[in-house]
Parts: structure tokens; C-alpha cells; sequence
């Protein structure tokens, strides 16, 4: 079942279309919620209120945007929220990074210095400026769908990438 | 840096990320500027090293969504119980407005006499209802 016929079964009330919508869409909201807090147990906290806000609006949610966008700018709300109300996250947790790859152990360390290295590089960036650059650099989004997304201008959204590159550039 | 530079590599950092199309004149460009040719080799690398977080490897914990689903129902509850509060709350303080009122206006004494009636009668009225309920099952 394609995820429009989902989603309109989500709708009205069906909780197996929800669920298995969110199973769809839930790599893409943890692993952005990754990348963006670089804590995995923050990470699974975020993804739960993400899921949670998606099962009690998904009646407002019209279908203008994907599925997964709608939770993504969800998740970056969530954070948002959850930054100006820490004001500072614990600094712990990049080495507590786990991204499973179960093909052989050298495989795993090699992909776990991978995360702990981009992960580091990622933590250096302002968190506005962050969601920015990894909406663009690893879900591919256009300029137009991230100001959406985090509800700012096109030209916001370009010099905060802009940035992001410079500042990467300087750290690489 | 000049202008000239400073313009063509936000060019570049739109084409890197496919926001424009590397046209003839882009292409061109980069093959006789060397500041310029050197930025978007810095872009390509770049990029290729910060690859390295595939979600694809994620594993699906499906106790998050679970206990989504479960956080959802009681906050659903919980809401519920918030609006029935407040419709009662609403609908009280219109009753008690309406009583207040008609006592401010001077039917204080009718309603105490009322309550009293009411208080006496319908209690009284009971066995008469318990039997018109009976004779009507029995007719049955």
C-alpha cells in the first residue's frame, strides 16, 4: 500500500496504517535526530516525542509534504525545544555512539570512528545552522523544502549552509 | 578573495548540492581558475567525509513507536478529561449564575420552597415509579 492510502487510513483512526507508516519513517527521524544531537539516548527520547506528536496531529497533517518531511520538521521543532530549554547538552555520548553494522568487527571500528569523527565535526556547528547542513548534505532537501522544514527564507537557509561549508572547510 | 571568486563559489556550493546544473560556463570557468577549481575540489571532499552515517544501518526499535502509541492514548485521555473538566466547569458556573440571579431578583424564598418540594416529593414519588415499571414488565 503506497503511503498516500496510508495516510488517509492513518486519518481516520486506522492505528495499523500509523504504525506501519511509522515504521517506514522511523530510520530517517532517528538517524536525523542522530546526526543532530550526536547522543543516542537523547536521540531515542526525540524520537518517541516525534512519533507521539505524529500520532496526536496526524489529523491535521494535510499530505502538502511527504510523510517523512512532516516528521523531520517535527523532530527539528522537538530539538529546538529542547535546546532553548537546556540551553547546553551534556557533552557525553560520542563515544557512546552505537550505529550497528553487523558485518565483522574491523567493519565496525572502521564505521564507528566514521560517526565519533563526522560526529565531532557535526557538534562544532551551531545547532540552526547544523539542521541545515545535514538536511542538505545527507537527505538531499532543496533550499526551498528546508525553509519549510525550519520555517525561514530561502536566503537563510543558503548562507547558513554557506556557513556550515566554510566553518567545515576550516575544521577538515 | 575577489568578488568574482567569492560569487562563483556560491555558485559551486548550489551546483555541489544540485540547486543549479553545472553549465558550459561553470565548467569552463573551473578549468582555467585554479582558486576556484581548488574550492570545489574542497567541496567533493568534503562531502565524501562527512558520508558516514547511513540510516539504513539503524535498527528499528519498535519499543519506541510501542510506547509511543501508549504515551499518545494517556495524553488523549488526559485531554479528554481536561475538556469534560472544563465543559463542566462551564456549564456550573451558568447554572449558579442563573440561580444567583434569580435570587438577586427576588425568587430566593420560591427557590427554597421549590428545593424543599422537590426534596420531599421525589423521593416519595419512587415506589410509584418502581411499580408503574413492574405492572409494564409483567404486561410483557
Amino acid at each position: 500500500m503506497n503511503e498516500k492510502a496510508l495516510l488517509e487510513k492513518a486519518r481516520t483512526g486506522d492505528r495499523k496504517a500509523l504504525e506501519l507508516l511509522l515504521y517506514d519513517n522511523y530510520k530517517i527521524v532517528y538517524g536525523y535526530l542522530l546526526k543532530l544531537t550526536v547522543n543516542e539516548e537523547l536521540t531515542k527520547d526525540l524520537t518517541q516525542d516525534v512519533m507521539m506528536k505524529a500520532i496526536l496531529n496526524i489529523k491535521k497533517f494535510k499530505g502538502n509534504s511527504k510523510f517523512s518531511t512532516w516528521l523531520i520538521s517535527i523532530a527539528s521543532n522537538l530539538y529546538k525545544d529542547y535546546v532553548r530549554k537546556s540551553k547546553k547538552i551534556s557533552s557525553t555520548a560520542i563515544e557512546e555512539l552505537s550505529i550497528k553494522d553487523s558485518q565483522n568487527i574491523e567493519n565496525d571500528v572502521v564505521n564507528k570512528d566514521t560517526v565519533n569523527r563526522v560526529g565531532k565535526l557535526l557538534r562544532e556547528l551551531p545547532y540552526e545552522k547544523r539542521m541545515v547542513f545535514i538536511l542538505k548534505n545527507y537527505y538531499d532537501y532543496s533550499y526551498e523544502e528546508i525553509g519549510e522544514i525550519l520555517k525561514c527564507p530561502i536566503g537563510t537557509v543558503r548562507s547558513r549552509l554557506h556557513y556550515c561549508i566554510e566553518k567545515l572547510r576550516k575544521l577538515i | 578573495m575577489s568578488f568574482k571568486h567569492e560569487k562563483m563559489q556560491k555558485v559551486l556550493l548550489d551546483v555541489c548540492y544540485g540547486e543549479m546544473p553545472m553549465t558550459e560556463e561553470i565548467s569552463k570557468h573551473l578549468d582555467y581558475c585554479s582558486e576556484c577549481k581548488a574550492y570545489w575540489n574542497e567541496l567533493m571532499l568534503l562531502r565524501e567525509s562527512m558520508s558516514g552515517f547511513n540510516d539504513n544501518e539503524i535498527e528499528i526499535d519498535s519499543s519506541i513507536i510501542n510506547s509511543a502509541f501508549l504515551k499518545s492514548s494517556i495524553e488523549i485521555k488526559r485531554r479528554k478529561n481536561l475538556k469534560d473538566l472544563i465543559i463542566f466547569s462551564v456549564i456550573s458556573v451558568l447554572l449558579l449564575g442563573m440561580l444567583g440571579l434569580l435570587i438577586y431578583v427576588g425568587y430566593g424564598r420560591s427557590i427554597i420552597v421549590a428545593q424543599i418540594i422537590l426534596m420531599f416529593f421525589v423521593p416519595l414519588s419512587v415506589p410509584f415509579m418502581i411499580r408503574q415499571r413492574i405492572m409494564k414488565e409483567e404486561s410483557l
